[in-house]
């Protein structure tokens, strides 16, 4: 089953014309995603590959039906308009590998996304994988490599990190596990999807038997995971790293977000908090993959 | 040490000043002075006691000594000899503000950052009635907050409810000795202040905007007594009023390395680069140049570095898939320290992204910096797509040159502590052996000769970019350029190439830019549009220099300090 992405879902590719996006398009299509159509203003007509280009994102619907997914190979700068618009046809997945995109722009569309419903990886992610099906985004590289690092099985992997989430996928691999469903949920100050919306997914798909989280210091996406633990709404094994231990709090924000998380974000809160509410949090990252094969054969 | 001491895409106090006077708020009547005269002018202008402030990005500036008042012009213009020029917890004094004393009834506090929890993932505004102090230290009693909808703005109602949640009409007439009616005007002005405040945050793209203190003056003023915004990195672009360098973090001063990487990132948005110098003074030896791939394990081999025993000079970064050049220049930085006993790319990440452009990229920065330095210690840890290509190209690479070299590949991702135990014994090595002046330390001598007075800067520029070389002049050249720099192909060191070693490349690891016809190698596209076809990915340059006839060179300019 794995979550959010398998073979069947229907995936357009917003700047498709562009280096990484004629580049991702074909990669993304020989790993097996159902990569349909693009779109590029001002490009309408042409073709990548055997992708046809459109100007909107409505046109593309008009002519092919509702898409499950999206992926925005666009700058930064502009790639606020492209959501608005991916939201507004009712697409009810983006994928948004797009780094730098200024910060109002982030809240905004996710603001935007999450009135109608819409579900946004990203910004700054690398992606989703779920083995043998397909991919979204940058994960996976190449067919050879993904195939080499990806295996497919029954582990969800989330990350914080981008590319701690194919080493932490290649590692578990080597420890004789496979993954449902892997993705980055985005190095950008303020992202969609978080680990605390990701559980219960993992925890509803039949395929995923555990689940492991890649965190970093900073923000409260590992408390807010704890919570969702804590709360009875994942229920699987859970294992854990925290990056960051040794680094200061607080570099990204200023003196005023400690008031909003009040002792919260640190590496020492966040371990604490999901070893309470029952995650299995290991203190090295190569511990991560070894840990979870013991969690699952103790299940 | 206070968390937003690290930021650098910071407004001063009186720019900050500026765009909240120009949305509608209240701010000491006063100038910015760069000299002591015109701190006088400005004094005399004012006419009344006045504090002088020093124009640094930090907290504490009171305690710092950084603001000094001044009764008469005189005064100022002492206070202000006085602070320009030194420094302030490490920040050069550059300006200082002359401003009007204010008399204080009340001080408050207003604030506004983003939350980025999930559950808010929301600029926040916060309103506090104990102002002036550290706010992390109010207690929640006293404190407002509210998550504002982007999508809906923050009004003057919603200022109000804030306000009033602290502060009751009577009791602000009382707290300031007001008839009602004035209390009632005056907590309007509180709250328009807070909308201000909201329209400022929007208007600068600010990842934070905070007054502290908003003050409450006897005559019935709120004025905004300092003031902190600092800009969200990713959209500098867009605010180019606002003057910023280097928008980014950092507890100094940028250096003039971290402003070359920045224009390097500026100049090209395909991948990430970020450079940092942690030692700007690295006389005397020891330290090493450390590079990584992707943030997630760069710290981690950067803690496992200095765990074992090793100086940083810097902390550098590429990832998100840049291309060689960027690489290039990133290492080149890198490279350009003085005095490195050292290079480390740890790449701890097995990244989607080809590696084998990685290997290009570093190995145009060690041809360029490293033919001179016989035995200098160079280590690379790299993993993920192409891996064994990109190592079997570094060690090809690097075996041209003098240097003593060792490469890791991904099963060491996990064992950082011994990469990292063999690049100190490799420097150790490198240091006992008696080895030549490097050309750095060589320019350095000679400057240092040449400006004994200008002691101050730790260096001189490096020996310019060697490539490329004047090649038979005279004889024709074709030129193609690409985003951010050039192909230089001179033609009669072409004649008789059988290799064609640069056609190979361009199609294995490039755009497709090259044909052969007639035996010979040719521009297979239009010149118009070899900026979006070439992928800069240098590697026709480094197949010609070792298996063609060296005739192709790339101008890759930096501004290298
Ligand atoms: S490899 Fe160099 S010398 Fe040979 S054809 Fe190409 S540019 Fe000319
Ligand atoms: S011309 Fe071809 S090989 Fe050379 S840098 Fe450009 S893409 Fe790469």
């Amino acid at each position: 089953m794995a979550i959010l992405l398998d073979e069947n879902t229907k995936v357009l590719v917003q700047g498709i014309t562009g280096r990484e996006g004629s580049a991702r398009s074909r990669f993304m299509a020989a790993y097996g995603t159902r990569i349909v159509a693009g779109v590029t203003p001002g490009r309408g007509g042409t073709m990548v590959g055997s992708f046809p280009v459109y100007n909107s994102v409505h046109e593309a619907v008009g002519r092919h039906g509702a898409f499950d997914a999206t992926v925005t190979f666009v700058p930064g700068l502009m790639v606020k308009e492209a959501v608005v618009e991916a939201v507004d046809e009712g697409i009810p997945l983006i994928v948004m590998p797009v780094e730098r995109v200024p910060l109002h722009d982030a809240l905004t569309l996710l603001a935007y996304a999450r009135r109608k419903g819409t579900r946004v990886l990203g910004p700054g992610s690398f992606g989703l994988i779920s083995p043998g099906r397909a991919v979204i985004g940058w994960i996976g590289g190449s067919e050879d490599f993904a195939n080499e690092i990806f295996r497919p099985g029954h582990v969800g992997v989330i990350s914080r990190s981008g590319g701690q989430t194919s080493t932490l996928s290649w590692a578990i691999g080597r420890a004789g596990l496979g993954i449902s469903t892997a993705m980055h949920v985005g190095g950008e100050p303020v992202v969609g999807l978080s680990p605390a919306e990701l559980l219960p997914l993992f925890e509803s798909d039949p395929e995923t038997h555990a689940v492991a989280l890649f965190g970093e210091i900073g923000t409260v996406a590992e408390e807010e995971a704890a919570e969702v633990i804590a709360a009875g709404r994942f229920t699987k094994p859970l294992a854990a790293y925290i990056a960051g231990a040794g680094v200061r709090p607080g570099m990204r924000f200023s003196h005023a977000s400690a008031i909003v998380e009040r002792g919260r974000g640190t590496a020492e809160n966040k371990i604490k908090v999901l070893r309470e509410a029952g995650a299995r949090v290991v203190e090295r990252p190569e511990d991560l993959a070894p840990a979870m094969a013991e969690m699952l054969i103790a299940n | 040490m206070a968390a937003d001491e690290y930021d650098m895409a910071r407004l001063y106090e009186y720019q900050g000043k500026q765009i909240l006077r120009e949305a509608g708020l209240d701010v000491p009547e006063g100038g910015v002075a760069a000299t002591p005269e015109e701190a006088f002018a400005i004094a005399g202008r004012l006419d009344k006691p006045v504090a002088v402030k020093a124009q640094v990005w930090t907290t504490g500036r009171f305690k710092a000594g950084g603001i000094r008042f001044a009764k008469t012009p005189d005064e100022a213009r002492q206070a202000a000899a006085e602070l320009l020029g030194g420094r302030i917890k490490d920040f050069p004094v550059e300006k200082v503000l002359i401003e009007e004393q204010l008399e204080l009834a009340h001080e408050f506090y207003a604030g506004i950052i983003v939350d980025a929890s999930h559950k808010v993932r929301a600029p926040v505004l916060m309103f506090s009635t104990q102002g002036g102090v550290d706010v992390e230290s109010v207690a929640e009693e006293h404190l407002a907050r509210q998550a504002v909808d982007i999508l809906e703005g923050f009004r003057l109602d919603d200022a109000r409810r804030m306000v009033e949640s602290l502060l009751k009409v009577e009791e602000a007439s009382r707290l300031f000795n007001l008839p009602e009616e004035a209390g009632r005007l005056f907590y309007g002005e509180l709250a328009q202040s807070l909308v201000s405040l909201y329209e400022v945050f929007r208007r600068c793209d600010a990842r934070s905007a905070e007054i502290n203190p908003l003050v409450a003056t006897k005559d019935g003023w709120i004025v905004a007594a300092d003031c902190r915004i600092s800009i969200d990195d990713a959209s500098v672009a867009r605010h180019p009023e606002l003057g910023i360098t280097v928008p980014r973090e950092s507890n100094t001063p940028p250096t003039a390395l971290d402003v070359a990487a920045w224009k390097i990132e500026e100049n090209d948005y395909r991948g990430i680069s970020f450079f940092a110098q942690m030692a700007p003074d690295t006389r005397g030896g020891g330290f090493i140049g450390y590079h990584a791939i992707g943030g997630g394990g760069a710290l981690l081999a950067a803690d496992t570095l200095v765990r074992n025993g090793l100086k940083l000079a810097n902390y550098a970064e590429t990832s998100g898939n840049p291309t060689a050049a960027k690489v290039y220049r990133t290492a080149r930085l890198v490279l350009g320290q003085p005095d490195l006993d050292g290079y480390c790319l740890l790449g701890a990440v097995i990244a989607s992204q080809d590696q084998w452009h990685h290997a290009h990229g570093l190995l145009r920065a060690f041809r360029e910096t490293l033919t001179d330095r016989p035995g200098f210690p160079v280590i690379v840890l790299i993993a993920g797509n192409k891996e064994e290509e990109a190592l079997e190209i570094l060690r090809e690479g690097l075996s041209t040159l003098p240097v003593r070299f060792e490469l890791f590949g991904r099963e060491y991702i996990h064992r950082l502590d011994f990469v990292a135990r063999r690049m100190k014994e490799m420097v150790e090595e490198y240091r006992s052996e008696n080895r030549p002046l490097s050309l750095w330390e060589r320019a350095r001598v000679r400057a240092e000769e040449n400006q004994k007075s200008e002691s101050d800067t730790p260096y001189s520029p490096l020996s310019p970019h060697p490539n490329p070389l004047p090649k038979g002049e005279g004889t024709l050249t074709e030129r193609y350029p690409f985003r951010t720099g050039e192909v230089i192909v001179h033609r009669q060191q072409c004649v008789g190439c059988r290799s064609l070693a640069c056609v190979k490349a361009c199609s294995l690891y490039g755009g497709y830019l090259y044909r052969v016809k007639n035996g010979k190698m040719i521009l297979g596209i239009p010149l118009e549009i070899v900026p979006r076809q070439c992928t800069e990915c240098l590697a026709c340059e480094y197949e010609c220099h070792l298996r063609g006839q060296g005739a192709l060179d790339i101008m890759l300019p930096m501004d290298l300090p």
